[in-house]
């Protein structure tokens, strides 16, 4: 029976100063095995799995590997016993061609005094691994010119060309889209095959499901369970994750529906990204946007903000025809982005808490300190934002608390129209599910809700009525409470607007 | 834990306030070690040659806080200063000269970043640009030789004595400066925008911030101040050459830096960039009195800057394991 098993972590400790980050962590993995790892954001994922890839000394406890003790793991013996990490951004040479990405630092030379590069070994070594994975990748293309999808393969293959035995996939599939995870699966699954273990770090539970032998979970540092993953429900894993049930992952509150309050008609913009779209949302109404990445959906919602130039189109709020023309236009008429990309849109990384939630609501020329410090503690309360103090930088937060700290930012303007564009990206089922809580008020507040999302469940979870989007346009509209008890049906009926292979 | 982790708040303390702690160890070993430092005459003659590069500096930190540079400031505040003692000389009233020298700073400030707004240009190249072409058209109508300022009112502007010799309005202008700057930043939106929009730009339009207009009110008001500093330079010598503001503005630079601003935006305070400031004026005039050879100055002072940036690497580092 041990003998299956690759490596085991049992006992683990590390505190950075006063914070005890693991309690007594443990980790097996079996060889030729996809093993499942979860926890929420700050369970301490990352720490277990940087003090087995040598990055971080434990404090105590014992690593085994291939039944020999490792009294001290180090990036060197990590590297020699086949720890292999890819990580959840890439670190590719965008200019470099495949090959020498793979074997940047170690090219192989033809005169090793004057470091000239042996292109011909290169190549074919290059080609090896890639054959391996089964790429469609030549070894001569430049890495800027391949999709997000195959990026990550040419990680995975340098990873394997360093003779890695067991590799940590760390959110792998946050940037992809439903095909390219489709092609990382096959992947994983052929590395499978071919003897490979793997760990797949992920917080979306149908890849769990779709993939995972075994699964690990991790809560607040310490060790939950191990099982297969078969013998599992999604609402069991969620309950151990959280650490108490979770009836129900979406609210359901009663709520009125009143008047439309926005309206979009022939809207398109100058790249031909989004071609005369044209839908309605309703007072208290959340109304989402399904459909593949790159469809126009985040392309659409930023032309309504102002932030991209529109080419053509007329929006109306409450029966009148506005102009927005910048973001600034669009939040004096009511509106509010919350983007997918909270690093480099929604925050300002360097500055406080504080500043950050109030900085789209500065009215007057001279700032009332104290006024702002009590704004910012009413939402930092009300959003249950894990904070120390308000007046540290925001980068110091969780995702999920930068998150939120996004939210608390638009609420603070008391806005009538929440654009949302993924708004759980990246974020564990705890904070996840106080998000929907919180779209669910604002909808029963009488707010217009837009919500854009990859994640077809969370819609019909959330949501009341669906557009989906093809190639620029909306191809379909799916009145959620239709399908209340048919979800399998609504989300084949999406796919298929989604894909066009339906026409109405 | 507890000494350690007291140990670590000193730490912090150090590396927050460093700048005034070296500026405070400059002051305390100059007194000791020359006579001369502490001497009426070298205050006096300190306190009249802080205030333009300290008012250049106190602009240059707003700029470096939006997230741009500007190499051109110096010669910006040459260009407004030495029309100004042009029209002076010939003898336009006092009202109308302090006008056309600060409206002077304004456009020159709209134009640079009207052009790096409108091309989207990286600052440190378009303001290296400009500042030739400011400095060559300096040199073109000036020929690079000192004109004298024939308006009596124009030499007081800097060098009226408030309390007794010692404290001139030159001194007091800076101070002024500092005050509604330090407050400005501090207390008002234009100051919590200006750091937004250099600590992610993109995040500050999709806030609301019409952020190309606000780039250019910084512009405006950075060249409105280098206009102020170039009037005070002339003021100060009763008169001037095109080549008094070698130099000055990376100088400003520098001291912006010492004093805690982040070359990338975002960070800083103008209470560090006066202390930056002072701190780099202190040891020149230091090493001065020491008779160090002016050529090893220039060295040390690098050195000094040198210094300053790794501490602050260090800070950063520090801030970010934690």
């Amino acid at each position: 029976m041990a003998d299956d098993v690759l490596f085991s972590m049992t006992g683990i400790e590390k505190s950075f100063g006063p914070v005890h980050v693991l309690k007594g962590a443990k980790l097996e993995v079996k060889k030729g095995e996809i093993h499942a790892f979860m926890g929420e954001n700050g369970a301490g994922k990352s720490t277990l799995m940087n003090v087995l890839a040598g990055l971080l000394d434990k404090d105590a406890g014992k690593i085994v590997f291939d039944g020999k003790e490792i009294p001290r793991m180090t990036p060197k013996i990590a590297a020699e016993l086949g720890i292999g990490f890819v990580h959840q951004e890439l670190n590719l040479a965008e200019d470099l061609t495949v090959a020498e990405n793979i074997f940047i630092g170690r090219l192989p030379y033809k005169n090793a005094l004057l470091g000239i590069v042996d292109f011909k070994k290169l190549h074919e070594d290059a080609t090896y691994w890639l054959n391996m994975l089964g790429a469609n990748v030549k070894s001569t293309d430049l890495v800027s010119s391949l999709s997000t999808a195959n990026k990550q393969l040419v990680e995975i293959a340098k990873t394997l060309s360093l003779n890695a035995r067991v590799i940590i996939f760390d959110e792998p599939t946050t940037s992809l889209s439903d095909k390219d995870v489709e092609v990382l699966f096959i992947i994983i699954r052929r590395l499978k095959e071919k003897g490979f273990s793997s760990i797949y770090i992920s917080h979306r539970m149908k890849e769990i499901f779709e993939l995972g032998e075994r699964i690990t979970i991790m809560r607040d540092g310490e060790y939950i369970a191990t099982d297969e993953v078969k013998n599992l429900t999604e609402d069991q894993i969620i309950t151990m994750l959280v650490g108490r049930e979770v009836s129900d992952l979406y609210p359901k509150a009663d709520k009125k529906i009143g008047d439309i309050s926005f309206e979009v008609a022939g809207l398109s913009d100058k790249k031909g990204k989004v071609r005369d779209v044209s839908f309605n949302a309703k007072k208290g109404e959340v109304v989402g946007f399904s459909g593949l990445v790159g469809s126009g959906r985040t392309e659409t919602m930023r032309l309504l903000f102002g932030a991209d130039k529109m080419k053509s189109g007329e929006i109306k709020i409450n029966g009148t025809v506005v102009t927005l023309r910048t973001p600034t236009d669009a939040i004096k008429n009511g509106l509010s982005l919350l983007t997918e990309d909270r690093k480099h849109q929604g925050l300002a990384l360097g500055l406080s808490i504080n500043d950050n939630i109030n900085i789209a609501s500065l009215h007057d020329f001279v700032i009332h300190h104290k006024k702002l410090r009590e704004t910012s503690d009413k939402f930092v309360k009300e959003l249950n934002i894990k904070v120390s103090d308000i007046e540290n930088p925001v980068s110091s937060l969780s995702g999920g608390n930068q998150q939120k700290v996004v939210l608390g930012k638009w609420l603070n303007t008391d806005n009538d129209f929440y654009i949302f564009d993924e708004p759980t990206k990246g974020i564990d089922v705890g904070a996840k599910s106080e998000i929907y809580e919180i779209i669910s008020q604002l909808a029963q507040a009488g707010k217009t809700i837009l919500i854009v999302s990859s994640e077809i469940p969370e819609l019909l979870g959330i949501c009341d009525r669906l557009y989906v989007f093809h190639e620029g346009r909306i191809t379909g509209q799916v009145n959620v409470a239709d399908y209340a008890n048919q979800k399998e049906q609504a989300q084949e009926l999406i796919m298929k607007y989604a894909t066009a292979t339906h026409h109405d | 834990m507890k000494p350690s982790s007291k140990k670590l708040d000193l730490r912090t303390l150090f590396m927050n306030y460093s700048v005034y702690i070296v500026l405070i160890v400059l002051l305390a070993y100059f007194s000791i070690a020359n006579g001369d430092f502490l001497s009426t005459y070298n205050i006096e003659n300190f306190l009249q040659q802080v205030p333009p590069v300290g008012i250049l500096t106190v602009a240059y930190t707003m700029i470096l806080i939006c997230g741009y540079v500007d190499l051109s400031i110096g010669y910006v505040g040459m260009a407004a200063g030495m029309l100004g003692l042009y029209v002076a000389n010939h003898g336009v009233p006092a009202p109308f000269v302090l006008v056309i020298v600060l409206a002077t700073g304004a456009i020159l400030g709209t134009m640079n970043a009207l052009l790096i707004k409108k091309f989207d240009l990286p600052s440190f190249i378009l303001t290296l640009g400009s500042s030739y072409v400011i400095k060559g058209m300096l040199g073109f109508f000036t020929n690079e030789q000192f004109i004298g300022s024939d308006k009596e009112w124009y030499n007081a502007l800097a060098t009226t004595p408030i309390i007794g010799d010692i404290l001139k309005s030159n001194a007091l202008i800076f101070v002024a400066v500092i005050v509604i700057f330090a407050f400005v930043m501090k207390n008002t939106r234009f100051g919590k925008y200006t750091y937004a929009v250099g600590s992610n730009p993109e995040a500050a339009r999709l806030s609301g911030i019409d952020t190309d207009k606000h780039v250019i009110k910084v512009f405006i008001i950075e060249g409105m101040l280098a206009a102020v500093a170039g009037l005070l330079i002339i003021s100060n010598l009763q008169g001037g050459a095109s080549k008094d503001a070698n130099g000055l503005d990376l100088f400003a630079m520098a001291a912006a830096i010492m004093g805690g601003t982040s070359f990338s935006g975002g960070i800083g305070t103008i209470g560090g960039a006066v202390a930056g400031i002072l701190t780099l004026q202190v040891f020149k005039n230091g090493l001065t009195l020491m008779g160090v050879n002016s050529f090893l100055q220039d060295t040390v002072t690098g050195l000094v800057i040198i210094l300053a940036i790794i501490v602050d690497y260090i800070k950063r580092k520090t801030s970010s394991n934690t």
